[in-house]
């Protein structure tokens, strides 16, 4: 064993108390004087030139204070996007999706707005329309986009891979050792292809935003995850400052990557721009569904495997389907297929990954980017192996599992966690009586790279009264990152907790943060924040040594005020001392960079987020209806800063995971989303959770975080779809390849069996 | 999504409320507990300009046993309040236990079962239990009142044998039969529903009733006289037997059509097992 259990001792949340009452501000909860209402219209069809568009019956209509169309955008850089400028502030000329933004009414209430979007006359030219990847990615397909205006490290690092006059606006390839060729030469040789389906982030809070123009600059109350994207590529969309443009963050009711990079401020700021007044976008949670969601994915998987089950060489290809705007869809192409790799030691690896624009809602980021995909494929394969190897699956991982230090990639930093040890937790606890009594257990390993950018930086406003203030970009999307920074501040000053505050994300008083996802915050950020308690300590050091000849070198801070050791002063007296007043303040800074530490972060990924799962089932042979009875999820994630935080994350995870194994897809028909609402899109509830789950988070205490802390919180996702399915394949003899895992599914699987036995 | 504007009424008798329906004719309609019927307005689905509010009505709500014992249930009774009304799970369990696993419970506190019968949407559970019951429905109109039986209640998804000035305002019904429904609903609405009766004769413990109808797989509930014709008669501990491949045989009888909630065979297949299903739950 390489750490210790995690105690479950846990620290009060510093918002539970406002948000149990409802105090908690949300975006929504902001009213400004003559704040305006906005909604948007949306194109009806998959694709089609825009011909002409009539607003003047909705501005007409009273209470209608401006229409925003293709038309206003003229004095504005008008299209944008983290790899591609690829989509409009609002349509120009041409829809791309069902549910493309049209036109955008600000009005003296929502239900005016509404009512005016009835009133908007469009005339369109109808286009061949193509929603399913494979096609979009044939020859001859209708081109979503005639061609790509490339950005280069924009968002991420470096640029995508478009191909011109296709659809494909990412193709990717990597490829070590000898894969074909090996594959030849195996004893074993497999292939199989799994498909993921595109899925809704479904957070409580559809998509908010109050934006505020005053003729100078903007201030908008947003609900992204990244504010500092925001704020950028507001800046370039009307060509304006960067610091003319505020962000402010207040709490955000879920996020999951469905409010990464950016989404809808740069319409809702043009509508504000337009109107002359602050306006308020709400969306409903249908409109959230036509704003984004994950990329669908179709994987095929070919591993040659020796006599012994040992694995040596595998190839995965994937085609992702990146709906009309790419966002962020390049990365997770790559993603995808990285992750399809595994804990394991593959001595000849081909990847390649294509992603396609088509007539679809614009894919995104989401928990784990391209990892439910890659995943899902890669550890349903496993079993498979091992189901014709004859080998029980703990076995046939343990004979490729790598070890702590191997290398998953030669390019990549080495796995710093040992996932032996975790698959040995798994292992105990599917031994359990209870669970062993049950059904044949399923599961899933995986080691995932977070694309972890190392930009952030903090500051730490210690007062004369010893309390202390948190200034971080981080946004509280529900995943307790105030708890851990505070936590983490609070720590490395050496003061109680309840002395430190965390001040909401604000970009005219935060510093630069590249953003909330990722996994990155609780390290990145709160590496920052670390830092930046050792520059305040340095110059309180500094100070006591000046006024009271401390030794600077061991100046604390204590309950008492600072201490040398020998001597000890109220903290107010030092400033006293400094300042004639017994009042002031000492402000720390903390950057990370990829150059911080003398480059040791700098290696990507900065740390492996893993993760082991097992289930028992509970499967209803004569409906096809599975339950996860009970589920346990394994992170090892090197130091829990924030206990409940941490175990709510991880339960979360596998929560949402479970969702996307047994009930989501976003479907179309014909061009159009046919249940794009909450009636026929169903999510887990309470009543579908597994009967008992088990979350065990392991701390070896060697993460590069504060206290050695690994990110965390997207790993736990991972496991669940695989683990079912190879639970299926156990102890029902089936092998589903497609998600969700629908009960009509397994019912034909198991006819399927029956009839073939 | 919101409301269109409309004119609210709300009429403190059943005549005022029958008045107002037919004065104020086709862009008019009732409105019990709206679970249904906001959602289509919202939707533009249902244009209508006058909404009348039936729940300023004194005495649609609640559970009565009548002087000849049989169970009255206002039709603006909610589906909770049925889910845990004392006398019906103490005389019609089968009903109060269907009542409890509808929906939500957003749903069950404003949801009435006069709502949902009236908005016959096809994918509900109550239609078929109400019709294995052999409930009847007291219809209150221009004309007078009448009684349909719930089997006949039905003509198709939306559309029922009640005209458009009739108030549904009892469900009626005599608590003989020891009864089971049994659903399967993987999302929000059931995709089959199956609810079987049965009465027992004293003497020799054989079934002396059976009533067997399907619901939400087909357009309106339906009856399964194949599998009534296999159990009359059948003794308690028997039922297994007299089951066997008629509840497949049934199924196969039924109106059922594939489509985005499951294929034929499989919808038809569901339909079968729930049958078997609730013939057991009911015998035992």
């Amino acid at each position: 064993m390489t750490g210790k259990v995690s105690d479950r001792a846990s620290t009060s949340s510093a918002d539970a108390i406002e948000k149990v009452t409802g105090a908690a501000v949300f975006v929504s909860d902001i009213e400004l004087a003559g704040m305006l209402h906005g909604k948007v219209l949306r194109s009806p069809l998959p694709h089609a030139r825009i011909r002409a568009i009539d607003a003047s019956a909705a501005l007409d209509l009273a209470g209608v204070q401006a229409v925003l169309t293709g038309e206003d955008l003229a004095p504005l850089d008008a299209h944008w996007g983290p790899y591609f400028k690829d989509r409009p502030v609002v349509a120009i000329d041409k829809v791309r999706y069902v549910g493309d933004p049209v036109a955008a009414v600000a009005a003296e209430s929502e239900a005016i707005a509404e009512e005016a979007l009835d009133l908007i006359a469009v005339d369109y030219d109808e286009l061949p329309f193509v929603t399913e990847a494979e096609e979009a990615a044939a020859p001859g397909a209708p081109l979503v986009h005639d061609d790509f205006e490339v950005l280069e490290d924009f968002y991420f690092k470096g640029r995508a891979n478009p191909v011109p006059g296709t659809n494909v606006f990412q193709s990717y390839a990597y490829e070590h050792g000898e894969a074909e060729a090996a594959l030849a030469a195996a004893a074993h040789v497999f292939e199989d292809t799994y498909t993921f389906p595109m899925v809704f982030h479904y957070a409580m809070e559809p998509h908010t935003v109050v934006a505020d123009y005053d003729g100078d600059g903007f201030t908008l109350w947003s609900c992204a995850q990244s504010p500092a994207a925001v704020q950028k590529t507001l800046s370039r969309i009307f060509r304006m400052p960067q610091s003319k443009i505020r962000v402010i963050s207040p709490f955000v009711g879920g996020g999951f990557g469905g409010k990464a990079s950016v989404k809808i401020d740069p319409l809702v700021a043009a509508l504000a721009w337009k109107a002359g007044r602050p306006v308020r976008v709400r969306l409903s949670l249908e409109e959230s569904m036509l704003t984004c969601r994950r990329l669908g994915a179709r994987l095929t998987i070919r591993t040659g495997v020796d006599p012994d089950g040992k694995i040596v060489t595998k190839s995965v290809r994937a085609l992702l389907d990146g709906g009309a705007y790419a966002d962020t869809g390049p990365a997770v192409a790559i993603k995808a297929v990285t992750r399809a790799i595994g804990p394991y030691d593959i001595p000849n690896l081909k990847l390649e990954s294509t992603a396609v624009y088509t007539n679809t809602v614009p894919g995104a980021a989401f928990r784990s980017i391209g990892g439910p995909q890659g995943v899902w494929a890669a550890e349903s394969e496993m079993d498979v192996i091992a189901q014709r190897l004859g080998l029980d699956p703990m076995e046939v991982r343990s004979r490729n599992l790598l070890g702590k230090g191997g290398h998953v990639r030669p390019d990549l930093r080495p796995l710093d966690v040992d996932m032996a040890a975790m698959m040995g937790m798994l292992s105990q606890v599917v031994r359990q009586p209870a669970w062993d009594a049950e059904e044949e257990f399923g599961m899933a390993l995986a080691a995932t790279d977070p694309g972890v950018l190392l930009a952030s930086t903090a500051l730490l406003r210690l007062k004369a009264d010893g309390s202390a203030l948190v200034l971080a970009g981080s946004v509280e999307i529900g995943q307790g990152v105030r708890n851990v920074l505070r936590n983490v501040a609070a720590d490395a000053l050496g003061v109680a907790v309840d002395r430190v505050s965390v001040a909401k994300p604000d970009t005219d008083t935060s510093p630069f943060d590249w953003g909330t996802g990722a996994s990155r915050s609780t390290v990145v950020m709160g590496l920052a924040v670390e830092s930046a308690a050792r520059d305040v300590l340095r110059q309180i050091g500094a100070m006591a040594a000046d006024a009271f000849g401390m030794d600077a070198a061991a100046v604390r801070l204590t309950d008492a005020g600072v201490s040398d050791g020998r001597q000890t002063r109220p903290l107010d007296a030092l400033f006293q001392a400094i300042y004639g007043v017994d009042s002031g303040e000492v402000i720390g800074q903390g950057v990370i960079t990829p150059r911080a530490f003398d480059g040791k972060l700098g290696q990507a990924p900065l740390f492996w987020e893993t993760s082991a799962g097992a289930c028992v089932l509970d499967v209803d042979e004569e409906t096809g209806r599975v339950r996860v009875e009970r589920y346990v999820s394994v992170a090892e994630v090197g130091k829990v800063l924030n206990p409940a935080g941490a175990e709510g994350q991880d339960e979360g995870a596998a929560v949402q995971g479970l969702g996307h194994a047994l009930y989501e897809e976003l479907r179309y028909a014909n061009g159009q989303p046919i249940n794009f609402n909450a009636f026929d899109y169903h999510v887990p509830r309470i009543d579908e959770a597994p009967e008992e789950l088990v979350t065990i988070l392991l701390e070896s205490g060697d993460g590069p975080g504060p206290g050695g802390a690994r990110g965390m919180g997207e790993g736990g996702i991972l496991p669940m779809a695989p683990a079912i399915a190879n639970a299926l394949a156990r102890g029902y003899g089936i092998r589903i390849h497609d998600l969700p895992i629908t009960p009509e599914r397994v019912w034909r699987a198991l006819r399927a069996r029956k009839d073939a036995d | 999504m919101r409301l269109p504007e409309f004119s609210y009424h709300r009429p403190e008798s059943l005549e005022a409320a029958i008045e107002a329906r037919l004065g104020l004719g086709e862009e008019s309609t009732y409105y019990a507990g709206g679970t249904e019927l906001l959602i289509v307005m919202k939707m533009g689905f249902l244009p209508c300009e006058h909404v009348i509010d039936l729940k300023g009505i004194a005495g649609l709500s609640g559970v009565r046993e009548d002087a000849d014992g049989r169970i009255a249930i206002g039709a603006l009774t909610t589906l909770h309040a049925l889910a845990t009304s004392p006398l019906v799970r103490d005389r019609i369990p089968s009903l109060a236990a269907m009542s409890r696993d509808i929906a939500n419970i957003r749903v069950r506190v404003a949801g009435t079962i006069g709502g949902n019968l009236c908005f016959a949407e096809p994918r509900a559970d109550p239609p078929a239990l109400l019709a294995a019951l052999d409930a009847s429905l007291e219809l209150a109109g221009a004309k007078g009142t009448r009684e349909v039986a719930v089997g006949r209640f039905f003509h198709g998804q939306l559309e029922t044998e009640r005209a458009d000035d009739e108030i549904l305002t009892r469900i009626l019904m005599r608590p003989r039969y020891a009864a089971a429904y049994r659903r399967f609903a993987p999302g929000e609405r059931p995709s089959a529903g199956a609810a079987v009766a049965l009465e027992f004769d004293s003497a020799d413990g054989a079934i002396s009733a059976v009533r067997v109808w399907v619901g939400a797989a087909t357009d309106r509930p339906a009856a399964v006289p194949i599998v009534e014709e296999a159990l009359a008669g059948v003794a308690r501990d028997a039922v297994d037997d007299a089951l066997a491949e008629v509840a497949e045989a049934g199924a196969a009888s039924l109106d059922i059509e594939g489509d985005e909630h499951g294929g034929q065979d499989y919808k038809r297949h569901l339909a079968a097992t729930l049958i078997r299903r609730a013939v057991r739950a009911a015998a035992s």
